[in-house]
């Protein structure tokens, strides 16, 4: 039974923190308050070269990312979001490769649609068409924004998640509600 | 105006030469996109005559409400300006919400007056969205997960046709 208010998070004891790879880059670009902003997000993921050989992320999409994540309304993230970042973004990154089978950096619109299934997304042909021409460019979308796209899927999907209390598909949003949602992403 | 209509760039061009914006900066491409997007009916990525008339009416009286709380005429408004700003053309929102407005709109806890227009765009464009909805007028709608419940987004590319986005 863990004490509450212990202190040490999820990751175990806090000098573990300093032995993961992955602090290294968050540390290298963060403050003395230990978080970083959508500015040092993208320069700490292009060093970190996660994108590979696609484009850097745009900051549009590091901004996205920080939202998605931002629990405490801060606009920064702290190295705990940074992880569960990394590890979603690993994911979604190939997801991707497996469907750019050229390498060109882009997928088709169709693979985007079995690209965001693939991810456990249950969308109608309606929805998964203005996704496609949202984040198209000249009928291909690129990883910057493959990857905007799952960053609002999931944090959307989270929030009408919680307010379908039934787990039946149907969620009721107040105005105010509905517009803190929608106007944060 | 080649067909009538224009797209992100020329209501850009267009804005900017007629001088509205006056003492503020001219108004960005990205806002520009999001003005075409929030009247967009027919989903074409540009904007008829009409519709201009209708944004350009809308464009008068958020700049007056803005000019209105930019006392200091600083070129921006703060926390509480865009507060009285916001109440004042009719919108109740809590405090959570002027939040989220400052953490996306906002450039070191002030709001530029372009970024203000595209926080009014999309306001008004959710609100709407919401009001059709709330048939009962209860203040409270019931989205299906794959709905038709749309984020007005702006379009990103001024080749591409732009559309509001279901994603839910």
């Amino acid at each position: 039974m863990a004490y509450p208010g212990y202190g040490a998070g999820p990751g175990g004891f806090p000098g573990m923190q300093q032995q993961d790879p992955l602090y290294g880059y968050f540390s290298a670009v963060a403050g003395q308050d230990g978080q970083i902003t959508p500015d040092e997000l993208q320069r700490c993921l292009t060093q970190s070269g996660i994108s590979g050989s696609y484009q850097p992320f745009s900051m549009d999409t590091c901004r996205l990312m920080i939202n998605m994540l931002d629990r405490d309304m801060s606009g920064t993230m702290g190295f705990p979001e940074f992880k569960d970042l990394w590890q979603a973004l690993n994911g979604w990154k190939n997801t991707f490769a497996s469907f750019d089978r050229d390498h060109s950096g882009m997928v088709e619109g169709h693979e985007l649609q079995q690209a965001i299934g693939s991810l456990g997304y249950n969308l109608s042909p309606q929805a998964m068409n203005c996704i496609m021409k949202r984040y198209s460019v000249s009928g291909r979308i690129p990883f910057d924004e493959f990857v905007a796209c799952c960053v609002r899927l999931r944090a959307l999907t989270d929030q009408f998640r919680r307010r379908d209390t039934a787990q039946n598909g149907s969620a009721l949003f107040q105005y105010d509600d509905f517009i803190q949602v929608t106007m944060s992403i | 105006f080649q067909d009538g209509e224009v797209d992100a760039d020329e209501l850009q061009t267009c804005l900017t030469q007629s001088g509205f914006t006056g003492s503020y900066a001219p108004f960005s491409l990205d806002t520009c996109r999001i003005m075409i997007s929030m009247l967009d009916k027919d989903y074409s990525g540009k904007m008829g005559f009409s519709e201009f008339k209708e944004l350009f009416t809308a464009l008068n009286g958020w700049k007056q409400n803005f000019t209105t709380f930019d006392r200091d005429r600083s070129g921006t408004i703060e926390r509480l300006e865009m507060t009285q700003a916001i109440n004042a053309m009719g919108y109740h929102v809590s405090p959570r919400v002027l939040d989220v407005m400052m953490k996306r709109y906002s450039r070191e806890g002030r709001i530029y007056f372009d970024d203000y227009v595209a926080c009014c765009v999309k306001l008004r464009a959710l609100t709407d969205n919401f009001r059709r909805r709330d048939i009962l007028q209860h203040g409270r709608v019931s989205f299906q997960y794959d709905d038709v419940s749309f984020l007005q987004e702006q379009t990103r590319q001024t080749q591409e046709v732009e559309l509001q986005v279901k994603i839910y």
